[in-house]
């Protein structure tokens, strides 16, 4: 038997608008006193009408853009009828037949993701369920209702748990490059809701799929695969025991219990609901040209996949570090501008800044070579220097604390064997905390590093002075010349070219 | 398609969907009276429609969109105003089905 | 003197040459209708101290010297479905009964914010959902003609009230003939703007592709006045019009009468017509015609979709909009049921009228799965074929004169029963609000039992002043308007 999982997620982004969707109450609602935040549209008030925020419609736009998407040029918004008591309208202003953009993908692990849409939908209010005496009762609170809504939904192309966290990861950093949302999953402001089934082909050559489950209640990202997991799991063994295929009638609604680490039946099986749909009549079509697309689509800064290829091909550097810097959106321009800086032509004058470097070296910086050199460097100190910093201090990369020119004048002392790449650790760490140049704090430190010869040489003397054994031993097993190696070193507090030291004990060892 | 005879299922179908409860008097006066109503509206079948498209709005505004910019909004005491049911700021709903 | 013979800016003269205190005539208007109105019924709440209050702020703006609003001193009685902040608004329904709004319709406070003077909320039927006032939750309000016919509706109360001359203008809403149809069973003037002319922030929704405030009085000069006001873009309403306002009131003589192209269309008067009410209706025409107009038969072949199209839309919209009324955050509420879904049906069922839940479940209908293409989406592209028939024909004509009701006047209790009868008495006012274009409803004559009859004049879309002069002249040879019912 062979069996495929077969998985779709939608996920919600709420955005960090200044107002709500359809109404200009303020659209914070972490921490803020119940039913502050309300007026007549978003309380469901009579005779209240919603009109909707302009930069929501654009960052949704922009959003379906970055995930490969096409705008329709008209859109509208519906209509979708429910009851419950944190809906106040008792329906929900939502897209259905003509959202804003549709038909996007995302690649994942090797595999295509299609996104069939994203839409624009405006959040419920929150109820809180206690009881009290006896008593069932929910409280609600309005202050999130109308807070805009991005709805992403996609194609079930998703084949595992793990791809399906990697999807979300995805696109919670598209997102937060974007800067249209926090899209923290803890906090509520990302909710995922994975459908779920799977394609079993028995021995005799049979293909059958499960019923749907979808799931709700996710509140994490290891939740999200634990749970996926989970339900797969759950609906093999359901096969195996009833051998239901689905329907068009027995999708299921199941709740995450994040404690017991399973999915529970939450709704009897309701065919679909009938929400009857259609067109709002309060809001007019909504019209987008194709210049104004255009410059949302120019508003779009270079993505993350983007970026990796281009640290990969011209900057040179692995997999792995290109994914670890763009991780974080702002960690990743700090980083890039160092290399622009110097590189680019707009900063050509700056270079004369080098002390005692003549044109032709200036010339030599828009060598792809060096420009690879420069780039792998930098990212070294970032990823380990000040990354293990900002590790110790909880703190976030400051942008006003990292110097261009700083970074420039180590690489040069570096390539120069001035400066040791163990030192370079060292200032560098000092540097950001200090705002002094680096160079100079070596300088003042006396961590130059000796590439002298002679200076070398008189060391090295002495050394094979003070180690008359480790010498002796030299002459049987060669890999002893290490210890010499480690006494230069610690004789000239660290300063001395190691390279040059190794060869000139070699030397006065012959 | 000509409109289906309205039976007493349909009818508590839609009273439920439309949250409305219906006592059986009101469901027996009803029922004909929908019936007569509904079938009225097949006077529409004869009708070709073929290439029109549907108006949902009779005059399309070119420009129904709002800045980005947060507005007055009620103070706490003033949107509870108008209802006893609630505590500590919040609305209250008793026997909600819990999620 | 009786100040509620006198036009607006009559009144307003008044104040400015101190023959009269915005105080006095307030007094005056709160005496009349504690006289008259518990034989018509037409208030739900009588906002005295409001209209005091008002009153004697303008009085101190006229003492200082200080401009008063362009309707200072004037009178005006509010339909219960507009929002007013602080004053009891039920939308005639036991669903809101004790309901005080927290902010105010635009429309009502554009008024306000010019000095008029609400002087109370009128009756309606619930929610606006009626042709008769007969299904309001609290009371029948009867025509002052004759106390035991009804005075049409919705907006029977704003209509009942502009012809006892209880206030100078009144507001109403026009959704499928809501003002029109009652104003011309009571025989005073009112005026269905083009769809987005005045803004619905505010009003109780009932269907929000149809829905029309509008403003009752007894001379199209007034109506002038009061919707130069009231007119305009709202930034709250997506749908409002970004349109410049003329100035209607120095329009009214704009249109040449001599020449203008009157279409009467076929359909509105056929066999289904009272005798009485046609003969009267193109007795206006004719007047028009004395006048140099050039009356020409049009045709309108849609006209008996217009109401199948009316009653699946309206319904369907209604549908959704009265979803908010469950006693959660206003209104009247229930004790609870088991559940939740039990608390809804019980709270709504409780309190909603017979006609609110007929339309709500009409409209679920039509909307419910397996039904959408049929009714809505059907419905919808018809709306097309009546909207672009009305743009042909007044493209053709310079405007189109017909009738109103196809009877005067019914007896209370009359058409209760029947549903569907009443839905049938809209045929001639719903076509025009399917295509959204503007009409004005003015008295043209009585019948054998001295009952009011109406005819409308529709124009194209944004046509109101030209539908107002043309209005405004025919009162000028006319004196239906200035009729008076005894009571």
């Amino acid at each position: 038997m062979k069996v495929t999982p077969i998985i779709g997620l939608e996920v919600h982004v709420e955005l960090r608008t200044q107002s709500k969707m359809f109404c200009s109450c303020s659209a914070t609602h972490f921490h803020v006193e119940a039913n502050t935040n309300t007026c007549p549209v978003c309380l469901g008030l009579p005779g209240a009408l919603p009109v909707p925020n302009r930069t929501a419609c654009e960052w949704c736009i922009k959003l379906g853009i970055a995930l490969g998407c096409t705008p329709n040029l008209t859109s509208f918004f519906e209509r979708k009828n429910y009851f419950y008591p944190d809906l106040a309208k008792g329906y929900q202003l939502t897209q259905f037949e003509k959202p804003f953009v549709v038909n996007g993908k995302l690649v994942i692990d090797g595999q295509e993701i299609r996104i069939n849409r994203a839409h624009m939908e405006e959040d419920t209010g929150k109820s809180i369920h206690l009881t009290t005496g006896g008593q069932d009762l929910t409280l609600i609170d309005y202050n999130r209702c109308g807070v805009p809504l991005v709805e992403i939904v996609s194609e079930p192309d998703i084949t595992s748990a793990q791809m399906a966290k990697n999807y979300l990861l995805k696109i919670q950093q598209i997102i937060r490059y974007l800067g249209i949302s926090d899209a923290d999953i803890e906090k509520g402001s990302m909710r995922c809701e994975p459908t779920i089934n799977l394609k079993i082909e028995t021995d005799d050559g049979k293909v059958v799929y499960t019923p749907l489950a979808e799931i709700k209640n996710v509140a994490s990202l290891t939740g999200v695969q634990t749970a996926i997991d989970f339900e797969l799991n759950r609906q093999l063994e359901e096969f195996k025991q009833t051998g239901e295929g689905k329907s068009k009638t027995n999708k299921t609604t199941r709740g995450w219990d994040a404690d017991k680490n399973q999915t529970f039946l939450q709704r009897e099986k309701e065919g679909s609901s009938d929400y009857r749909y259609f067109p709002e009549p309060d809001i007019p079509y909504i019209n987008f040209t194709q210049a104004e697309i255009d410059a949302i689509k120019a508003s779009i800064p270079e993505l993350p996949d983007q970026k990796i290829e281009k640290y990969k091909t011209i900057y040179g550097l692995s997999d792995y570090d290109a994914q670890t810097i763009t991780a974080d959106f702002a960690f990743a321009n700090i980083y890039e501008s160092i290399i622009i800086d110097y590189i680019y032509e707009n900063k050509v004058n700056d270079l004369t800044k080098i002390v005692g470097k003549s044109l032709k070296d200036l010339v030599g910086f828009t060598d792809s070579a060096k420009i690879k050199d420069l780039a792998k460097f930098t990212a070294n100190l970032f990823l380990g220097a000040i990354k293990t910093h900002l590790n110790e201090t909880s703190e976030d990369l400051d942008q006003s604390k990292i110097n261009s020119q700083f970074f420039f004048d180590l690489f040069m002392a570096v390539s120069n064997s001035e400066i040791s790449a163990t030192v370079a650790k060292q200032v560098i760490t000092q540097s950001y905390q200090t705002g002094v140049n680096p160079v100079e704090i070596a300088k003042s430190k006396g961590l130059i590093q000796v590439s002298d010869s002679g200076e070398i040489e008189k060391i090295a003397k002495k050394v094979i002075e003070a180690n008359p054994k480790t010498v002796e031993d030299y002459k049987k097993n060669p890999m002893s010349i290490g210890f010499l190696i480690g006494q230069l070193m610690k004789a000239s507090n660290g300063s001395a070219n190691p390279k040059l030291a190794k060869e000139i004990l070699e030397k006065l060892l012959k | 398609m000509s409109s289906s005879k309205i039976t007493l299922e349909t009818l508590d179908h839609i009273a439920k969907l439309a949250r409305i409860k219906l006592s059986d008097h009101e469901k027996e006066v009803f029922l004909p009276q929908l019936e007569s109503v509904i079938e009225y509206f097949d006077v529409l079948n004869s009708v070709n429609t073929d290439n029109v498209s549907p108006t949902f709005r009779v005059i399309e505004e070119s420009n129904p969109l709002r800045e980005d910019v947060i507005g007055e909004s009620f103070s706490q005491k003033l949107a509870l105003s108008s209802t006893k049911n609630t505590q500590d700021g919040y609305f209250v709903v008793t026997n909600t089905i819990k999620k | 003197m009786d100040y509620s013979t006198l036009s607006i800016p009559q009144i307003r003269q008044l104040l400015l040459d101190k023959k009269a205190t915005a105080t006095e005539i307030t007094q005056f208007f709160l005496d009349k209708i504690k006289l008259i109105d518990p034989q018509i019924k037409a208030f739900i709440t009588i906002t005295e101290k409001e209209a005091l209050e008002k009153a004697a702020e303008i009085d101190k703006k006229i003492a200082n010297n200080e401009t008063i609003g362009k309707l200072a001193g004037s009178i005006m009685a509010v339909k219960d479905i507009f929002l007013t902040k602080d004053i009891e608004t039920t939308a005639s329904s036991q669903v809101l009964k004790g309901y005080i709004p927290q902010y105010s319709s635009t429309v009502y406070q554009k008024l306000l914010d010019q000095d008029a003077i609400i002087i109370g909320k009128t009756n309606t039927d619930p929610f606006a959902f009626g042709g008769s006032t007969e299904n309001s939750g609290f009371f029948t309000t009867k025509n002052p003609w004759n106390l035991d016919m009804i005075p049409g509706g919705s907006s029977g109360g704003s209509a009942a009230a502009t012809a006892a001359n209880l206030c100078h203008f009144a507001l109403g809403t026009d959704t499928g003939g809501s003002i029109r149809q009652p104003a011309s069973l009571c025989g005073v003037s009112g005026l269905k703007p083009t769809y987005g002319l005045n803004s619905r922030f505010g009003i109780t929704a009932m269907a929000s592709s149809f829905d029309c405030p509008g403003v009752f009085a007894r001379s199209v000069d007034d109506i002038a006045t009061v919707t130069q006001i009231t007119a305009g873009h709202d930034k709250n309403d997506a749908t409002s019009t970004h349109q410049t306002i003329p100035d209607y009131s120095s329009l009214l003589d704009s249109v040449n009468l001599k020449g203008l192209k009157i279409g009467l269309p076929k359909e509105y008067f056929t066999q289904a017509i009272n005798p009485e009410v046609k003969a009267k209706v193109l007795e206006a025409a004719k007047v028009l015609e004395s006048k140099g107009a050039i009356l020409k038969e049009v045709s309108l072949p849609s006209t008996n979709l217009g109401l199948a199209v009316y009653y699946i839309l309206v319904p369907s919209e209604i549908s959704a909009n009265m979803s908010r009324y469950e006693g959660i955050r206003f209104g009247q509420t229930a004790p609870d049921g088991s559940n939740i879904i039990s608390y809804y049906m019980n709270v709504r069922g409780q309190f909603m009228e017979p006609e609110v839940k007929r339309r709500i479940i009409i409209g679920t209908y039509a909307l419910s799965s397996g039904y959408y293409d049929a009714y809505y989406t059907k419905a919808a592209k018809v709306r097309t074929l009546i909207k672009q028939e009305f743009e042909s024909v007044l493209a053709d004509v310079d405007v189109i004169l017909a009738p109103v009701s196809p009877t005067s006047a019914w007896k209370i209790g009359e058409k209760c029963s029947n549903p569907l009868e009443m839905y049938l008495a809209d045929a001639y006012t719903v076509c025009i609000n399917v295509a959204g274009v503007p009409s004005l409803a003015l008295p043209c004559g009585f019948n054998s039992n001295n009952l009011p009859i109406g005819f409308q004049l529709i124009g194209n879309f944004f046509e109101e002043s030209k539908i107002m002069s043309i209005g405004h002249q025919y009162q000028q040879i006319t004196d239906y308007h200035l009729q008076t019912p005894k009571i």
